[in-house]
């Protein structure tokens, strides 16, 4: 099925050489940074994190949230079938640029996998790299199988369905452990009592808008229809994780804090992309849903980003990324897309029997 | 391909990985390097040492910098010249800095307007250690939590995780930064953390932590904190002393008398 990777039109092509090109950046730009250090980045004493840990979060957090159209789908829901394979590389490509993320964040990358020798269990940062991993192959395998079932026209195999129940609540512990890395926070974050709770209705609500971006951008861009009914329930799921995910939000601006008005942009963005779901005129806009769902997405991120700001010894931080940094962290998201968009290629030639 | 071919491939390549796995369990120190354990013979029991450290800011003389300096001679520690990669084991710091959560109203200024010397705390409960992905940050039989700099990967969780900003991180090379070489303490490499060791290195020769030494006033006092008649021990008891955040629960080791 990759072969289908490799036939194209003229968008296509044109697409895929822009992602290159990024790739490109960032790897001449993380030669710099092997050569001098994290240097190279706006980070530095009292700003442990940056840009690529706000986009770690954020992909971690799409990662899980595929699994709200894997659920159903186990549960007889049909209509999700058309989507499923697309959710499941979804969560892979997410998977594996968060974990990429995390690798150029590293101060000594050439022993990442020492983060599976010496394994520790109290250590969230430990869980994080281990259930991205597993993750990544979890949804590859099953997603693939799927594919390749549906393409031969045969029933899938006896052994994906178990990989797909291992999944769930594989997805759920990894939105929050994922989460519990880059908050910065002096103490015990695994019963900090309401980070657990926003940290999954928000990575629900982000990761499903992303992914009702996607099947609105393949709607317009190719012959690739996932129907009426399918974007209707990814809709509803959106409002019902956003809902949640807003109202969690929201508490945080209550507290005294010197980024507060960043944080009201944001909720506001948020609440105002959900408001469009409740209009059924807008709602059948696709334009208005393309719209809102950027809107959700936008403002999940910003609350990642928002995050980040909190120094660990109280405060906020002084933090501007760099040039560098900025290319690094846009090639792997590059890779991410890259990975994702010949997966993606590979579900649309199935699915349209291309 | 042939079935028979494609069995025998699968069933020899087995009998290979399982043979490498057998053959690593008979030589366990195939390819590593043997430790001359006896060095550890006289190693003091679990438990039995908790080493702490009591600050007594009524002897300590503004605009002095002797401990600060011992510190970084003594562990090679690099000044890159730049606050926004300032890298300290021991520092001096204002008081809203080092007790934010104490409060400062209606303390007299003679007593907050002070430099206090500030490190890592060495704590009983340390959240550094347990936010360590490889254990490269972990707690000592004598309570010192100490930092393996080779299994260090850089990733920072430790900094986050400490509340009193104790670790730094060496965001360049640290070699050509360092203003006077000490041959006997290892220098770092670029993308690890570092922070204090209560002198570990010193310890085991008899010796005091080099700050406490080379404090001429005594302001720093050293100790066991478990050994009811240790020094420290008795001016705890004597004064009322202060710990740094104590409602994180995190025991520092290190108190203050302010």
């Amino acid at each position: 099925m990759i072969e289908k990777a490799l036939k194209g039109n003229r968008p296509y092509w044109i697409w895929i050489t822009l992602l290159l090109l990024v790739i490109a950046f960032g790897i001449s730009a993380y030669a710099q940074q092997m050569r001098l250090g994290l240097s190279v980045t706006g980070m530095g004493d009292g700003v442990r994190s940056g840009i690529t840990t706000m986009q770690y979060a954020f992909m971690a957090a799409v990662a899980a949230s595929t699994i709200l159209v894997v659920l159903p789908y186990l549960h007889d829901y049909k209509p999700f079938g058309t989507i499923v394979p697309i959710a499941q590389f979804l969560g892979a490509s997410a998977s594996a640029t968060a974990l990429l993320s995390l690798f150029i964040d590293m101060g000594k990358p050439q022993l990442m996998l020492d983060l599976l020798r010496y394994a520790t269990p109290q250590s969230p940062y430990s869980w994080a790299f281990f259930l991205l991993t597993g993750y990544f192959l979890i949804n590859l395998i099953t997603g693939w199988a799927t594919l390749g079932a549906e393409r031969k026209g045969v029933p899938t195999a006896a052994w994906v369905k178990p990989l797909i129940y291992l999944s769930i609540p594989w997805a759920i512990v990894l939105a929050v452990v994922t989460g519990f890395v880059f908050v910065n926070f002096p103490g015990n974050h695994w019963i900090a009592s309401l980070l657990a709770i926003r940290l999954l209705a928000s990575a629900f609500a982000g990761g499903t808008a992303l992914l009702l971006l996607i099947i609105l951008i393949l709607k317009k861009t190719s012959d690739f229809d996932a129907g009426r009914e399918v974007t209707d329930k990814l809709v509803m799921l959106v409002t019902y994780a956003g809902s949640c995910a807003f109202a969690l939000i929201g508490l945080e601006c209550f507290a005294r804090s010197q980024v507060l008005l960043l944080l009201w942009l944001s909720l506001l963005l948020g609440i105002a992309s959900i408001s469009v779901f409740f209009v059924p005129t807008w709602k059948s806009s696709i334009s208005w849903l393309i719209a809102a769902s950027a809107g959700v997405v936008v403002s999940i991120l910003a609350e990642k980003g928002i995050a980040l700001l909190y120094s660990s010894m109280g405060g906020i931080v002084a933090y501007t990324p760099t040039v560098k940094e900025v290319s690094v962290t846009l090639g792997v998201l590059a890779l991410g897309l890259l990975f994702f968009t010949i997966l993606l290629k590979a579900v649309v030639a199935v699915k349209t029997a291309d | 391909m042939n079935e028979e071919r494609r069995e025998f491939i699968k069933k020899t390549s087995f009998g290979f990985l399982a043979g490498i796995g057998v053959t690593s369990g008979f030589f366990l120190n195939f390819l590593m390097e043997k430790t001359d354990t006896s060095i550890w013979a006289d190693k003091s029991i679990a438990g039995t040492i908790r080493w702490g450290m009591l600050i007594d800011m009524r002897k300590c003389i503004e605009g002095c910098q002797k401990c600060v300096d011992a510190c970084r001679l003594a562990h090679n520690v690099p000044d890159f010249g730049h606050s926004r990669y300032q890298l300290e084991w021991l520092q001096k710091s204002p008081y809203h800095e080092v007790f934010p959560t104490s409060g400062e109203d209606f303390i007299g200024k003679e007593r907050t307007g002070k430099l206090f010397p500030s490190l890592c705390n060495h704590c009983a409960e340390p959240p550094c250690a347990s936010a360590c992905p490889t254990q490269a940050t972990f707690k000592r039989f004598d309570g010192i939590v100490a930092l393996d700099y080779h299994r260090c990967t850089g990733c920072r969780s430790c900094m986050a995780s400490c509340p009193y900003g104790a670790i730094g991180f060496n965001w360049s090379e640290p070699r050509p930064a360092i203003k006077a070489l000490n041959a006997s303490y290892p220098t770092r490499e670029k993308g690890v953390v570092e922070k204090c060791n209560f002198c570990s290195e010193r310890l085991l020769k008899g010796k005091l932590p080099a700050c406490v030494e080379a404090c001429a006033e005594k302001t720093l006092t050293f100790g066991d904190l478990n050994d009811p008649k240790s020094e420290i021990r008795l001016l705890l008891e004597k004064n009322q002393t202060m710990q740094r955040k104590p409602e994180l629960g995190t025991l520092p080791s290190v108190f203050y008398i302010i």
